[in-house]
């Protein structure tokens, strides 16, 4: 007897009442949702908030179980004006038009257990930008095995997968990766005008070509992952300490007198073998920077040479950074400003990294 | 009860764009190099008949079309979005941060010498700063385009550029200098501001007759995406980008009336209406083979990312102004995603693809014109009372129930996109066709400036049987012939 209300309280609700629920599903950017798969019991009415995060127009579409494929093909016929749902029973729910930051929602039941999908009816985001609503009180298959997921999540699980089991990773190109290797990209402490240049994969800087000169360098390589994704949104980051860092806004080359902030213009870049010659010209001067690796990677020299002989010195501004020392080919420091001496053509300037007391056990010159 | 049978007559029109047969012009894939994300951002011919690709992640590769053999040319670009050969052994790249001369200094097939063409623009960091080009005009001038920066997102904290708050309103911004502009390159180095007002004009082109046309997508000021013949000073629609006029007041230009922006304008010449004529229409090309690629000599095709075909365009000068009509170009087995095109020695048309997060596809095809007479239409004309439209074959014969003309406008507003307003069928009076049987004259009850006229044809064909390889014609009808 006491079993009765018991097994009537676990079933009478998903029986004999009906539940209701609020799903808020974003159109997010790369033709997705931000949500591939949801899940609802049978008989459940669900009010479905579409909110559009990214910079189109989308829709959403649930169609009856398995037909999302025949749904997409029949959109493909159908107007904007008619939101591009086809006009079938295969279709069971729709927005409409849900321009890029507004909202719609729709509200609809799912008698049935069942995969329901949900899909853009927009020209050919169908065939990409859709998930599976699930009406059932069962277990869902785990993500990577699930037949009914997108190629976006297809594509995460496979590269999360790949992330776990191999150790050197793949070149993203169609070439094998070779060091030094250079990059144009967006990257944070730089601005949107950076070269990151990896020397080896232990060993990376980056050089501002929107202010013509080295920002930050690191103990490691860079990772293009996300950049590379979609349209571009998410940055390049530095994978690695970072050791050296240059925030001021006082540019280091002057030409002549040390506290004038000179016209700079950055000029492009040669490669001699892989290695990057930046040019760019300081108050109308022609100057060339390499940037190399010291012995052992214990820091690196900037070579700097001058186009033409200058009856001026010059004066290059030092940032005191905590593990570094610099030193120089030519002239002397004084209070952070080397001044190398009228009429020198090139000189270099060596920045070497001390580790503190604690590391210094390690071999001089080893990884 | 003629009312009835136009209605069944545009219900009939309202079936696929194309006949289901068409095997005039077949895309073939080329191999690509494994390990290539093959996303295309650029494309041209090297002076010996291979082809520079520029890839979303920074290669530059060359193709040999006789050995079928890809090498590297350059690595390391950021997005480029636009390629011109200046010689075998030197291109021109448009990448994010700037045009860059890319070149092979020492003879040993990779480029060395990366030089600074031009960067005299802005960059916020924001994703959407594409930039598009270059192009060449007949003196030797270079041509870029700026993309307007998306509130999908924001800006990095350090810019390239002036910062001006006045642009950073609305969808759609330009908040450092020279976004939603097209700027030239003069043959003495000097970048100068050229035209303004758009939005995302992916990409450039200069037709045969030496227009420059410049084709934007559908969105915030958009109703539909669209192809301009874009001339020096004028102002093409999108506001953000007048924030960098120096003749503009300092004012937020999203708070000027849509009436006085709307007068300020210079309108497009051809509209692509939205969804299934183009929801973005890319890099125009006109027809440089003499024949080879079929009977469009001198024509402009225009690459489309959400459909599987292109887009011919035919423009003429009515009452002083450029307009006229966009056909939709089949091809069987082109894919979506067509970014970049580029015509071969051989007279082939070649296709790069990319999707860039948006829809599309990778890759590369080859358009072949298979060989044959082509049973398309050649050209289209407005004349006072309706339009004359060419043929390549002569007809079989030509009534009214045979073509279908309605119009409509999509409305200039800061929303976007649009709907169609006040779309109506327009009847077709009469049809006469030329003694030759190649031209049809339609004579409509009236002719609408402002308005896309939209003609469909029904069951046209040749005196063959052939029938046309599309069957849909919109003509931008800004001016009419006086």
């Amino acid at each position: 007897m006491r079993l009765l209300p018991l097994f009537l309280l676990l079933t009478l609700p998903l029986f004999a009442q009906r539940s209701d629920t609020t799903i808020v599903l974003k159109a997010i950017a790369g033709l997705q949702y931000d949500q591939p798969r949801l899940v609802v019991r049978p008989g459940t009415r669900v009010t479905l908030l579409l909110e559009n995060y990214d910079d189109m127009a989308h829709n959403v579409v649930i169609t009856k179980p398995g037909a999302r494929a025949e749904v997409v093909n029949l959109a493909l016929k159908v107007s904007a004006e008619k939101n591009y749902v086809p006009d079938t029973p295969l279709v069971l729910a729709a927005t409409k038009q849900v321009i890029p930051g507004a909202k719609e929602t729709i509200s609809f039941v799912l008698e049935k257990e069942g995969i329901y999908p949900y899909v853009c009816t927009y020209p050919g985001h169908g065939f990409v930008m859709f998930g599976a609503l699930y009406a059932t009180t069962k277990p869902l298959p785990p993500l990577d095995r699930d037949p009914n997921m997108p190629p976006t999540v297809k594509q995460a699980q496979a590269a999360a997968h790949a992330g776990h089991h191999n150790a050197a990773p793949k070149s993203p190109h169609p070439f094998p990766v070779e060091y030094p290797v250079l990059y144009r990209t967006f990257i944070a402490g730089s601005s949107p005008a950076a070269i990151v240049v990896s020397l080896s994969p232990t060993l990376s800087y980056c050089w501002d070509a929107g202010q013509s000169r080295l920002r930050f360098a690191w103990a490691g390589t860079v990772d293009n992952g996300e950049q590379w994704q979609g349209k571009g949104n998410k940055l390049s980051k530095a994978v690695g300490e970072v050791f050296w860092r240059e925030d001021s806004l006082n540019y280091p080359l002057r030409v002549g007198v040390p506290d004038q902030r000179p016209a700079v213009k950055f000029l492009g870049y040669r490669l001699a073998g892989r290695l990057p010659r930046f040019r760019y010209a300081v108050d109308g001067v022609e100057v060339t920077e390499t940037i190399r690796a010291l012995p052992g990677e214990r820091g690196l020299v900037r070579e700097f040479s001058l186009n033409k002989f200058l009856g001026k010195p010059l004066f290059f501004g030092v940032k005191n950074a905590p593990g570094i020392r610099y030193e120089s080919s030519a002239g002397k420091f004084q209070n952070g400003i080397l001044k190398v001496p009228s009429g020198t053509m090139k000189f270099s300037v060596t920045m070497l990294r001390t580790p503190p007391a604690s590391a210094s056990a390690r071999r001089p010159g080893t990884d | 009860m003629k009312k009835i049978l136009l209605f069944a007559a545009l219900l009939l029109a309202c079936g696929p764009l194309f006949a289901q047969t068409d095997t005039a012009y077949v895309a073939e894939t080329i191999p690509l190099p494994p390990g290539l994300t093959a996303e295309v951002g650029g494309m041209d011919f090297l002076p010996d008949g291979r082809l520079a690709v520029a890839f979303h992640r920074g290669e530059v590769m060359l193709f040999n079309p006789k050995t079928k053999t890809w090498s590297r040319f350059a690595e390391g670009l950021h997005d480029p979005l636009g390629v011109m050969a200046v010689s075998n052994s030197e291109l021109l790249v448009m990448q994010r941060p700037e045009l860059t001369r890319v070149r092979d200094g020492n003879g040993d097939g990779r480029a060395d010498e990366f030089s600074v063409v031009s960067d005299e623009f802005g960059i916020s960091g924001n994703y959407h700063e594409f930039a598009f080009g270059p192009v060449r005009d007949r003196e030797g001038n270079l041509f870029i385009a700026l993309n307007a920066a998306s509130n999908g997102a924001g800006i990095r904290p350090e810019l390239r550029g002036e910062y001006n708050p006045l642009g950073r309103q609305g969808r759609m911004y330009s908040c450092v200098p020279y976004r939603g502009w097209v700027m030239k390159i003069g043959k003495d180095g000097k970048t100068t501001p050229f035209a303004l007002g758009f939005r995302s004009p992916n990409s450039l082109g200069f037709d045969a007759a030496g227009r420059l046309l410049v084709c934007d997508n559908q969105g915030d000021w958009l109703g539909t995406s669209k192809l301009y013949h874009v001339r020096k000073g004028k102002f093409y629609g999108h506001p953000s980008s007048l924030v960098w006029d120096e003749n503009f007041p300092k004012i937020d230009p999203l708070k000027l009336p849509v009436k006085t922006l709307d007068s300020m304008r210079t309108v497009e010449s051809v509209a692509f209406p939205h969804g299934y004529l183009a929801n973005s229409p890319t890099q125009p090309v006109f027809d440089n083979t003499n024949g080879k690629f079929g009977p469009f000599a001198g024509q402009t095709f225009v690459g489309e990312m959400d459909h599987p075909f292109l887009i011919r365009t035919l423009l003429e000068e009515v009452d002083g102004v450029t307009q006229g009509a966009a056909i939709p170009f089949p091809v069987k087995g082109l894919r979506r995603g067509n970014n970049r095109l580029a015509f071969a020695p051989d007279g082939t048309l070649w296709v790069g693809q990319t999707a860039h997060g948006w829809v599309g596809a990778e890759g590369l095809q080859r358009i072949r014109h298979t060989g044959g007479p082509v049973m398309e239409i050649l050209a289209v004309s407005l004349t006072k009372t309706g339009f004359d439209l060419t043929f390549t074959q002569p007809l079989a014969a030509a009534d009214t129930a045979l073509f279908h003309v309605k119009r409509f406008y999509y409305e200039y507003h800061q929303a976007y996109g649009s709907k169609k307003f006040e779309e109506k069928p327009v009847p077709v009076n009469a049809v006469r066709l030329s003694p030759d049987g190649r031209t049809v004259s339609l004579e409509l009850a009236e002719l609408k400036p402002g308005f896309i006229h939209e003609i469909t044809l029904g069951n046209v064909a040749s005196r063959t049987g052939t029938k046309p390889l599309g069957r849909l014609v919109c003509y931008t009808l800004n001016r009419l012939r006086r």
